[in-house]
């Protein structure tokens, strides 16, 4: 039995209850959670923006010890501190054989499915199947979970901050130096001061950029991007984000352009804000159905690179340990990331905080 | 912080401006010379965002007519913008067609006839500044 947050009707709150977490199969870990980050797109889910399989259990930005581990699983065992890896590369699919584990095929299916690889679930509830959101299900006591779900970390490292690693982290950064490849010298916009947006501000600053702009509409949180590298702030409550970034670019606009909100028209402002063959990044998650309206006379005549970031392209394995030690070495700001932490039984108040825009990240601590 | 502080102040110094134009020889040679397209009463109109506010330009008599505020009127063209934008086109530091790249300036309706009478424009930037001197708002014009 574990303590879970479960989700039974788009727009209701979570509710607290008991579930069944099954032994982990073959090629499986079970993972006693210590601390999992309230994220927006498990905030979609909930508002019903991002449709998925009800009953679920929300929560992907989860960090835990080892619980147990299924036949042939070679690469943790029981007793090891881990990141949850919401984007599982299967390693076979067309995608991870280009290198982009991010795109991966079959990580995208159980995204939609909400189940693990076999189509079933670990989490039962009143003897019903309950699905695991980004096959990680991290607002649970314990999870189960694929063993490429689990990436072993470094030990001395308290369990709030690697959480969140597993996405706010690895996303923003990871759009900076993966994605944009963020040069020396270069200038940078970043809308959005949240969980994403001031990885995306530290992780610029860390590739050496000159100028990072700051955009939001929250004068405090303004104020804290500077502790993180940026260098200038612009409240779009007050300003026009795009003009102002064209008059502290000389008219230019920016090299590189990132968007952390997941609004349509935030998306068309960082592109609009970005120079002529800059790069513009979209990292916000926009409902599936909305679309963004941009010049159609730019794309060919300012020859914009308009993309995307995943996960910031990142590669799990590799750069979960690689962001743990830049954090050790003293490069790499975790501790202000975190607003607040909730218990489980507080999760409705986190999600309360998160909607309010007024806090960057809120995280639960699991009891021991 | 925004160029104009209130929908009232934009009305009084752009909305002003716009009406000192409509009484030039130019506007009136320009009125006599367009042709408003079927189901229009208005040539153009300026959404402003940041202070809202809008402003239209309408004919009486052969005469160019500013309305500030709402209207029941028809535009044929219609400019939507922030003021801070619009005040920088009158002042003739935006580039219309990079303004327009960059979506700072949305446009409806036949861009070509505005095309048309942005030549034009020329003589009326430096006119805006020392309208904006003229009334002791050289704060707007840094």
């Amino acid at each position: 039995m574990a303590k879970a947050a479960i989700l039974h009707r788009y727009g209701g709150s979570l509710s607290i209850e008991d579930v069944d977490v099954a032994a982990p199969k073959r090629g499986e870990v079970k993972v006693k959670l210590k601390a999992a980050g309230l994220c927006h797109s498990d905030w979609h889910v909930i508002d019903g923006t991002l449709p998925l399989p009800l009953p679920i259990v929300l929560g992907h930005e989860g960090a835990g010890i080892v619980e147990e581990v299924g036949e042939g699983v070679t690469s943790v065992q029981v007793g090891d501190h881990v990141v949850l890896n919401w984007v599982p590369a299967c390693g076979r699919c067309r995608y991870c054989q280009m290198g982009r584990r991010d795109l991966c095929e079959e990580a995208a299916r159980l995204t939609a499915t909400g189940t693990m690889p076999d189509g079933t679930t670990r989490f039962l509830w009143q003897g019903k199947p309950v699905y695991q959101f980004l096959t990680t299900g991290a607002f649970s006591e314990y999870t189960v979970v694929p063993e490429q779900a689990v990436i072993p970390i470094r030990r001395d490292v308290p369990f709030e901050l690697v959480a969140l690693i597993g996405c706010s982290v690895i996303t923003g950064v990871g759009a900076a130096i993966h994605t944009a490849q963020v040069r020396p010298g270069s200038t940078v916009a970043v809308i959005g001061a949240g969980g994403v947006g001031f990885n995306i501000i530290q992780g610029a600053a860390l590739a050496g950029a000159k100028h990072v702009i700051a955009i939001d509409i929250v004068e405090e949180k303004l104020a804290m991007t500077k502790t993180f590298g940026a260098t200038h702030t612009v409240n779009a409550r007050e300003d026009d984000a795009v003009s102002a970034v064209l008059d502290l670019t000389d008219g230019l606009g920016v090299d590189y352009a990132f968007e952390a909100i997941g609004r349509p028209e935030t998306m068309a402002d960082a592109y609009n804000m970005t120079r002529k063959g800059g790069m513009t990044v979209i990292v916000g998650i926009a409902a599936p159905h909305e679309t963004v309206e941009i010049n159609a006379f730019s794309l060919p005549s300012q020859s914009k690179t308009l993309t995307g970031s995943w996960l910031g392209q990142g590669n799990p394995p590799v750069d979960y340990p690689k962001l743990l030690d830049l954090y050790a070495a003293g490069k790499l700001k975790l501790e202000p990331l975190i607003s607040a932490v909730y218990s489980l039984e507080q999760i409705n108040d986190g999600f309360a905080a998160l909607k309010s825009g007024q806090t960057i990240r809120g995280v639960i601590r699991f009891d021991d | 912080m925004p160029v104009f502080q209130s929908e009232q102040e934009l009305y009084d110094v752009l909305g002003r401006f716009f009406e000192r134009v409509a009484e030039t020889e130019e506007s009136k040679e320009l009125i006599a010379s367009t042709e408003l397209g079927p189901g229009y009463d208005a040539f153009v109109q300026y959404i402003f965002h940041k202070p809202e506010a809008k402003i239209t330009w309408t004919a009486e008599n052969g005469v160019l007519k500013i309305v500030c505020g709402e209207t029941d009127l028809r535009p044929e063209l219609v400019f939507e913008q922030t003021a801070d934008v619009g005040h920088k086109f009158w002042l003739g530091k935006l580039d219309l067609q990079q303004a327009l790249a960059r979506q700072q300036i949305k446009v409806q309706g036949p861009l070509v006839n505005a095309l048309k009478v942005l030549p034009q424009l020329d003589a009326i930037y430096p006119a805006y500044r020392d309208y904006l001197q003229e009334i002791g708002r050289d704060d707007l014009l840094r």
